[in-house]
């Protein structure tokens, strides 16, 4: 034992330590630098190359929304707009179209295009140029009553005074009301709109379930027309009940079909068989109503199609793109599994079979993992008799070529269960070991570690998952797909059998090509 | 411009500010050698000094912006050098990976290796020594860190720190006791 007293013994190493002048290695800088570069995807650049796939993934989802709903409300606007067309006749069939020469003159052959015609929301029926509109039904409001079914036609014949005195039930004269509601041409029909109500083969009918506690109800395709027996509406007021308001119909009626709202408290409909009229014939002679002169015709509709879902279960287009992020859980014999690593895909599919897909792509993952030593086979070198290990730590940057068979095992209409397998080549992008042996002082100790790459592995994994897709429009659906990758053969410079597990979160867009 | 930060120095620091690759390389090669002595001495090997090395230069790369002008570069490079370092122990420490001290005191020196007694033979050393002691004397002889300082950077009690230090200094002496004495000798002068 050498005898140094404590300073000399600090002064010794303290000068050795200064004295030190290591000679400087370049392979310490390139290590240094390919981390340097790896940093600079705190850049914007390299944020964007880092983030892209979550932008990606963040632009898609609120877009496939966007047009999920925009699809739905234009199909539910379109039709109620469409549909509600109605054609007047001239001059005295106005029939609350204001483009069919609605004057403001007309009276109650205007229908308030606030909530009649022009709108979606009701069931305006104006025969021989009434032009009811369900606002006028409000200014008649409680007091209206209609005598459903039977035959309230009857005083067709009576006096215009009275028939007028109907109309100014509402306390307001409807003149005036339609007058302002002219301030709102956007929401009048036309018969260029019913025109492409009927060439869009609208879906709404006169629901015959419709409530018949209030308004109008005329039932549907029931004019002359086309046959029917003429079914019109009319107004009636309780309070006068010997003042009912008879538009007969001769020749045909204006209906403005309507899906939506039936205004729940809206005080009068009357629905008014054909039974109802039957022998009543319209004169219309008698109408004096100012600008009512001639019933209008009511175009014939075209059957409504059964509804059509924007998204059903039928819908298989061949083509799909996925693009998905999983976190990559690796190991070597399912256990001692170490922080996430990172995985994206873009993969491509194409539909075999109406419910089998092939699937292929790349997967670009990060794989962290713990093998132990008897996992790890250190390749041999010559006269090389590594010490010992305990284990490594491997990071490994892989690219994966998939081949998979995706098979739907259950169809709804927005979502479906489905599962998959196939085969992975992976090709190992980098791999970066680092060595743990028994002694770490062992001085034949002579890699600590080793970094490089060994290329291609061919079918050497063997897939397999299953998972849920939901439809979030008729091209975009989101996938939770948890999946395993199990070795086939050993991969990397150790040589490891190399598990993966993840949960694959992804984006599937079905083009249409047309 | 302080002159411990010479114009050469400070138009290295402005390259790196802007990651200019060239400039960091040359700030890397002319700093290698004294940054490497020091993780050597906090390390048991070259690959983990090298490691060490490279993360502390990472940091300095990516912290440069605090960097004070007005103090000298190295030590500030020593510092961040030495926090490195400290921290990778303590990353080692919560793995488990190193021996206990009663192992540890069962170190011996190979002398078949050390036939010639040099600065990198001292170091090595130093680098033979378990962690604790290893970083205690590092710490304390060669970077004047107090033992209450030292006490609080590991975590550890100050009497640990100075019987750490204390054995340290014995492994140390041991260790010498068992090279050649001529070449301890060429080396003291």
């Amino acid at each position: 034992m050498i005898e140094l007293p404590d300073d000399e013994l600090d002064k010794l190493f303290r000068k050795s330590s200064e004295e030190l002048d290591p000679t400087y290695e370049p392979d310490d800088w390139n290590d240094l630098r390919k981390r340097l570069d790896q940093q600079d995807g705190k850049s914007p650049a390299g944020w964007l190359r880092k983030w892209w796939p979550a932008g990606l993934l963040a632009l898609l989802i609120p877009i496939g929304m966007v047009l999920y709903s925009w699809k739905g409300e234009d199909g539910g606007k379109g039709e109620g707009k469409e549909k509600s067309g109605v054609v007047g006749n001239g001059e005295n069939g106005g029939m609350g179209v204001r483009e069919e020469g609605v004057g403001e003159d007309r009276g109650l052959e205007a229908a308030d295009s606030e909530s009649g015609v022009g709108r979606e929301s009701d069931v305006v029926e104006g025969a021989g140029g009434s032009g009811v509109g369900s606002d006028v039904k409000k200014e008649r409001g409680a007091d209206a009553n209609v005598d459903n079914g039977s035959p309230a036609v009857d005083n067709a014949n009576e006096p215009l005074a009275k028939r007028d005195k109907v109309a100014g039930n509402g306390k307001k004269d409807i003149g005036n009301k339609l007058k302002t509601s002219e301030g709102d041409p956007g929401k009048s029909s036309s018969k260029s709109e019913l025109n492409a109500a009927v060439a869009n083969n609208g879906r709404k009918l006169l629901p015959r379930s419709r409530s018949k506690a209030g308004g109008v109800y005329l039932e549907p395709n029931r004019s002359k027309v086309e046959g029917g027996d003429g079914a019109l509406s009319f107004k009636n007021n309780a309070n006068t009940p010997d003042s009912e308001t008879a538009l007969p119909q001769a020749n045909g009626q204006q209906v403005i079909a309507s899906e939506s709202t039936v205004i729940a408290d809206e005080p009068v409909r009357t629905l008014i068989s054909a039974s109802a009229l039957n022998g009543k014939g319209l004169k219309w002679n008698t109408l004096a109503l100012p600008g009512i002169s001639e019933p209008v015709y009511e175009l014939p509709e075209a059957p409504a199609p059964p509804k059509q879902s924007s998204i059903s279960a039928d819908d298989r287009p061949l083509w799909a793109v996925r693009f998905g992020y999983s976190p990559d859980l690796s190991t070597v014999g399912l256990k001692d599994f170490s922080k996430p690593g990172t995985s994206v895909s873009l993969l491509v599919e194409y539909a075999v079979l109406p419910r089998l897909f092939i699937q292929s792509g790349a997967v670009w993952s990060r794989k962290d993992y713990y093998a132990p030593a008897d996992a790890y086979q250190i390749p041999a070198k010559p006269h090389y008799y590594p010490p010992p290990m305990t284990g490594i730590d491997g990071i490994c940057k892989v690219l994966e070529v998939p081949l998979n068979l995706r098979y739907d095992i259950v169809l709804r209409e927005r979502s479906r269960w489905f599962a998959s397998g196939g085969f992975s080549s992976y090709h190992m992008n980098s791999e970066k070991y680092k060595y743990y042996f028994v002694d770490e002082n062992d001085p034949k100790i002579m890699n600590r570690g080793w970094n490089g790459t060994t290329g291609w592995y061919f079918f050497s994994h063997a897939n397999v998952s299953a998972g849920y897709e939901y439809r979030i429009s008729r091209k975009l659906s989101l996938l939770a797909e948890p999946s395993i990758r199990i070795p086939l053969k050993r991969v990397g410079y150790g040589k490891v059998n190399l598990i993966t597990t993840g949960l694959w979160l992804s984006v599937r867009y079905t083009p249409v090509f047309k | 411009m302080p002159e411990y930060n010479s114009a050469v120095l400070q138009e290295l620091l402005d390259g790196c500010l802007q990651k200019n690759r060239r400039s960091q390389e040359l700030l890397y090669k002319q700093f290698y050698g004294y940054a490497m002595s020091i993780c050597l001495r906090y390390t048991r090997s070259r690959e983990e000094a090298k490691e060490i090395l490279n993360d502390g230069f990472l940091k300095v790369f990516t912290k440069l912006e605090s960097f004070d002008a007005n103090r000298p570069f190295k030590t500030w490079l020593s510092r961040i050098m030495i926090n490195t370092a400290l921290d990778h122990y303590r990353q080692e420490v919560r793995r488990d990976v190193f021996d206990d001290v009663e192992v540890a005191e069962q170190v011996s020196v190979d002398e078949t290796v050390i036939s010639k007694l040099s600065h990198e033979e001292l170091v090595g050393l130093i680098q033979r020594l378990t962690p604790a002691y290893r970083l205690v004397f590092s710490l304390s002889v060669i970077d004047g860190y107090t033992h209450e300082e030292i006490a609080e950077q590991l975590s550890i009690s100050v009497g640990a720190s100075k019987s750490n230090l204390s054995r340290a200094r014995e492994k140390l002496r041991e260790m010498l006791s068992k090279i050649n004495i001529d070449d301890y000798d060429r080396v003291a002068r």
